[in-house]
């Protein structure tokens, strides 16, 4: 296995491009303001909003271009070859872009978590570290996500596209699809007010709500958008957010394997 | 054993045939000259045998390993200088060769490395400012990382100020005398004259001749090339010598009226008669052996 290999230059690409301190100080100023700004009971809300807008930014935008870009520009005939199969590159590509995204989720948390222990005190710790927790697996998925993007992308320019498609989709766009759906299946006239209950089961599918669900499903208050079911527990949030992780990956994999370079 | 062997090797690009069918065999210890002019299909070749794409038919094997099939363990006996590649900007030649280091789990001293390839003073800029020649450089060192077996590479020359071709020359030669095989593309002939032990010529993807050069120009027969200056100018003589048998390039050099002649021995007087038919005096006449220049025209049907 060669893929450690990969994870180690992709894991230090952004230090050596200098990207590293771009990002570190957005993330710093980003969780730093946000919680000088909020009471006590805002806390857990304010950390979710954070944990959805941020973490798919962050490890999408950070890591569509991975396996596209150096294949495009010719970088890969040189990774290529070293006895790396196109799988190593993929995995140590995925393996590196996850433990980038998460000490970066975990530097804001860090952030959060100091000033909200000087404001908050003590009580404060355990929301973060629940929050914390599930950002980091929030943004694991969305990094391996993308890299399977990457590797299925055929151009740079079609892995943005394709990118920007689920950044938009997990901001809410997936969420409306079922109203779409619905509207569609009625002969496209206005659908019937009772909702079934595959939409809500739906817009648990979305990985920004595995998030919430995963976060929520281990705090003592839990505000919900959805009504309770199994839908709504942290294990069914860290499933759906494992898929979101390995069947794009699997499919990138299996497509970038079989190219011609 | 064979360090390359090529089988029937067919590779359909849409509606491009890239290669047509090849045979080809690479012997352990030689250094072997890939010719042909651009677009014939010799980055295609080089790309197959290192699975960066797959054959429509046939198969390549290095040292008895499936291309496709053992592509992990053709790699780590392999160094490679490929075509069209890209180095990352943001890393310092240091950074790239300790990559590979990494990666064929070599012992190699960077430092070492990159004085060989004459980069040793720019070991920790970033690539980002070397140039086509400096980046040339720097790749022929990742392809020497790990002592390979076998140096596959695919226009090493390219970019090369005349210090860098000189290095090339050498490090090829160093590479087989350590007991390397050496393969190596290229469409200009110098550098492959003043290394290979035996060239193959790739045309519009059908390998049309394969062999030593000495015994390219016996197959060829284009033995020697007659330079005959004449006290006027040949004018149709010249149709007469170009339909005698096995006489090649006539050609009239626009400056000095000299007209070069490729032909076998046998043929030299016939060619002079034809010349003088006209009642033209031959003032000089110079043979030599034809260089690979005139074999590789006379093979590409390119201008000599």
């Amino acid at each position: 296995m060669s893929w450690p290999v990969v994870a180690k230059r992709r894991l230090l690409d952004p230090y050596r491009s200098r990207y590293l301190w771009v990002v570190l100080g957005v993330t710093v100023l980003l969780f730093g303001g946000s919680i000088n700004m909020v009471t006590s009971a805002g806390l857990v809300s304010i950390l979710l909003g954070l944990g959805s807008l941020f973490v798919p930014l962050l490890a999408i935008v950070g890591s569509y271009r991975t396996i596209a870009e150096p294949h495009q520009t010719g970088s890969l005939r040189v990774v290529l070859s070293y006895p790396h199969s196109r799988r190593d590159v993929v995995v140590g590509t995925a393996v590196g872009r996850s433990l980038f995204t998460g000490a970066i989720v975990s530097v804001g948390f860090l952030v959060a978590g100091v000033i909200s222990l000087l404001t908050f005190g003590i009580d404060s710790a355990v929301p973060v570290l629940v929050v914390w927790f599930a950002a980091v697996l929030f943004g694991v998925s969305l990094a391996v996500l993308a890299v399977g993007i990457s590797a299925a992308a055929r151009t740079t320019n079609l892995a943005a596209i394709a990118s920007f498609t689920f950044v938009l989709l997990f901001f809410g766009g997936w969420n409306l699809l079922p109203q779409g759906i619905r509207y569609a299946l009625n002969g496209f006239s206005s659908p019937p007010p009772t909702q079934p209950e595959w939409v809500d089961v739906f817009v648990a599918l979305n990985p920004t709500q595995a998030f919430i669900h995963l976060a929520q499903g281990f705090l003592p208050t839990r505000p919900m958008l959805l009504e309770p079911g199994v839908h709504t527990t942290a294990w069914f949030g860290t499933l759906v957010l494992l898929g979101w992780a390995l069947v794009p990956l699997s499919i990138g994999s299996w497509l970038f394997e079989r190219r011609d370079l | 054993m064979a360090a390359i062997e090529l089988n029937s090797l067919r590779k359909q690009f849409d509606d491009v045939v890239a290669l047509r069918d090849i045979d080809l065999t690479v012997r352990e210890g030689e250094v072997f000259g890939f010719l042909g002019p651009n677009g014939a299909g010799k980055s295609t070749t080089i790309d197959l045998l290192l699975d960066y794409v797959r054959p429509t038919a046939g198969t390549a094997t290095v040292f008895g390993l499936d291309t496709q099939q053992e592509t992990k363990a053709v790699h780590r006996r392999v160094g490679v200088l490929p075509d069209a590649y890209h180095l990352d900007a943001h890393l310092s030649a240091r950074h790239h060769v300790e990559f590979a280091i990494d990666s064929m789990d070599a012992a190699d001293d960077p430092d070492a490395l990159l004085d060989r390839v004459g980069l040793g003073s720019v070991a920790d800029r970033l690539v980002g400012g070397f140039s086509t020649g400096m980046e040339q450089r720097l790749v022929l060192a990742l392809a020497l990382v790990g002592t390979p077996e076998l140096l596959i590479l695919d226009e090493p020359s390219t970019g090369l100020d005349p210090d860098g071709a000189r290095r090339l020359r050498t490090i090829v030669r160093e590479e087989r005398d350590r007991g390397a095989t050496v393969f190596f593309s290229s469409h200009i002939l110098g550098q492959v004259e003043a290394v290979c032990d035996r060239v193959g010529i790739l045309v519009d993807g059908t390998l049309v001749a394969e062999d030593s050069i000495e015994g390219l120009q016996e197959t060829v027969g284009t033995k020697e090339t007659l330079r005959v200056t004449l006290d006027g100018h040949p004018g149709e003589t010249l149709e007469s010598v170009r339909q005698l048998p096995d006489v090649q390039n006539v050609t009239v050099s626009e400056t000095d009226g000299v007209v070069s002649v490729s032909c076998p021995d046998h043929q030299k007087a016939a060619v002079i008669d034809g010349l003088r038919e006209n009642g033209a005096s031959v003032l000089d006449i110079q043979t030599s052996e034809a260089s690979l220049d005139e074999l590789f025209a006379a093979h590409t049907g390119a201008d000599g």
